[in-house]
Order: structure tokens, then C-alpha cells, then sequence
């Protein structure tokens, strides 16, 4: 294991985390190595690994991107269940405010690099400092 | 003393223009006349790249930005996160809401609808 790798790298299915001697960390959320869907897992899991990156100060610039030539394309409603389930919408009404609270308190600088499509949770991109878009973004 | 910023810190706190390491760097009546239009657009984009060039230029601006003192970098971010935090904390929790009910709504409406097609072709 290199020295700049931290041990939360490695235990997220859909976000990929690499660093570099720099302490640049690129983050990068994907479904399978390609572009990202959501589900109920990447919601689950988002939480949790930008509060963790939000902790580490090894972590001296975040870079925030996709994968495949995409940011997030769409939503898979299905995993979710029933949206209509107090329970369920309760779930998804904590990430959904915890998710952004764990990426604004991230201290230090946030770029969000877009390609392609940025359909879904664009507002991840937009509490980046700066927003680096590809001629084909669409947001 | 006047205060001069270091030029990395600058292109941080406008969110706009650091030259790409092959280009003369911008003039300032350059630089704030972008900083107008991405004040008049809001300031989404700070950067349009060609495709697959996005994660390239991110890393550029990173390297530019880790030139800049670190804790000048950390509160740099801390300060202008501050009000969308603020924003986040009073406002996201009520939108959810809106959209948790909303949804429960179109999927009680889709229900209705299911049964309606139901009942037409019985």
C-alpha cells in the first residue's frame, strides 16, 4: 500500500479514490467502472464517503468527477422501494441532507471536473469551488 | 503595505480564468471582465475544456492552487462555502419534504392510473 493511501479508499463499491504525492484527491463516482447511475446504495454510500473524505487533512485539494464520459446519468427508481414508505422517504431524507452537508464541510478546495451528462445531483458539482465543464456537459 | 494576493490564491477566490500552462497569462481587464459575465451567469462554469479534458484541467488548477499557503487554501474554502452551508442547513430538510410527499403523490397518481386502465379495458 502506497503511504498517501488512506484505509477508507478502498471500502466504497461506487467511488473510486486515488491521491496523489500532492494530497490532490480525485474523487470519482461511477457504477461499475462507467458512468454513474443512483440507487439506494450510491446514496448510502455517498454519505458516508464524503465525510470521511471531509475528515481526512491529508486530503489538500478534492477533485470531484465522474466516469465513462459521464458525471451521474439517471436514477434507478427501483432500488429504492417504496418512495412512498414514510420509512423509505426518511432514509433517502437524511442522506439527501447529509450528503450535502459532508460535501460543504469539506475544508479544503472542492473542483468539480464534468463530461457528458450531469443530470442527476448536479447540485454535488455546484458546491465545488470551481466547475470545470467539457464542451459536452449537460447539466 | 498594500495587499497584493498571490496569484494562485486570486484564480481560488474567483473561481475563473487561470491560464492553461500554455497560454500568456490573462490580462486583468480580461480577468474582470470575465469575472463580470460569471457574475452575470452566476458563476456555474468557471471553464469550458474540450471533451475529455475536464479531470486534465482540474488538476492543473489543483497545481496551481496548492501554491497558495495551506492555511490560506483551507479558509479560502471555509469562507466561501459559508453561506451555501447556511442555506444548506435551513432549506435542503424542507425540500426534501416537499419532494417526499410529491413523490408519495405521483406514485398514489400512477396507482390511480394503473386502475383506470384497468378498469377501461375489463
Amino acid at each position: 500500500m502506497q503511504p498517501h493511501q488512506a484505509d477508507y479508499f478502498t471500502a466504497y463499491h461506487y467511488v473510486k479514490l486515488t491521491r496523489d504525492a500532492n494530497g490532490v484527491l480525485i474523487v470519482q463516482l461511477h457504477t461499475n467502472g462507467g458512468p454513474c447511475i443512483m440507487t439506494a446504495q450510491t446514496h448510502t454510500e455517498f454519505v458516508e464517503a464524503f465525510y470521511r473524505i471531509s475528515q481526512d487533512r491529508a486530503n489538500k485539494i478534492v477533485i470531484l468527477t465522474g466516469a465513462g464520459g459521464d458525471f451521474i446519468t439517471s436514477v434507478e427508481w427501483s432500488s429504492f422501494g417504496k418512495v412512498a414508505d414514510p420509512g423509505v422517504w426518511s432514509q433517502i431524507h437524511d442522506e439527501g441532507v447529509q450528503v450535502l452537508e459532508n460535501i460543504a464541510n469539506i475544508r479544503v478546495p472542492v473542483i468539480a471536473a464534468i463530461e457528458g451528462r450531469a443530470h442527476i445531483h448536479s447540485d454535488y458539482a455546484l458546491l465545488a469551488n470551481v466547475i470545470v465543464a467539457a464542451e459536452g456537459a449537460t447539466f | 503595505m498594500p495587499l497584493a494576493l498571490h496569484p494562485a490564491t486570486e484564480s481560488l477566490l474567483h473561481g475563473v480564468i487561470a491560464p492553461a500552462q500554455d497560454e500568456p497569462r490573462p490580462s486583468s481587464s480580461t480577468r474582470s471582465r470575465c469575472r463580470r459575465v460569471l457574475h452575470r451567469n452566476g458563476g456555474v462554469v468557471a471553464e469550458v475544456v474540450p471533451n475529455g479534458k475536464a479531470l486534465g484541467r482540474a488538476q492543473e488548477l489543483a497545481e496551481l492552487y496548492l501554491k497558495a499557503p495551506e492555511v490560506t487554501r483551507r479558509n479560502t474554502r471555509v469562507h466561501f462555502i459559508q453561506p451555501l452551508k447556511e442555506r444548506i442547513v435551513r432549506e435542503v430538510g424542507y425540500g426534501l419534504s416537499l419532494e417526499g410527499s410529491s413523490s408519495a403523490d405521483l406514485v398514489k397518481s400512477m396507482r390511480g392510473t394503473a386502475a383506470e386502465r384497468t378498469s377501461t379495458t375489463s
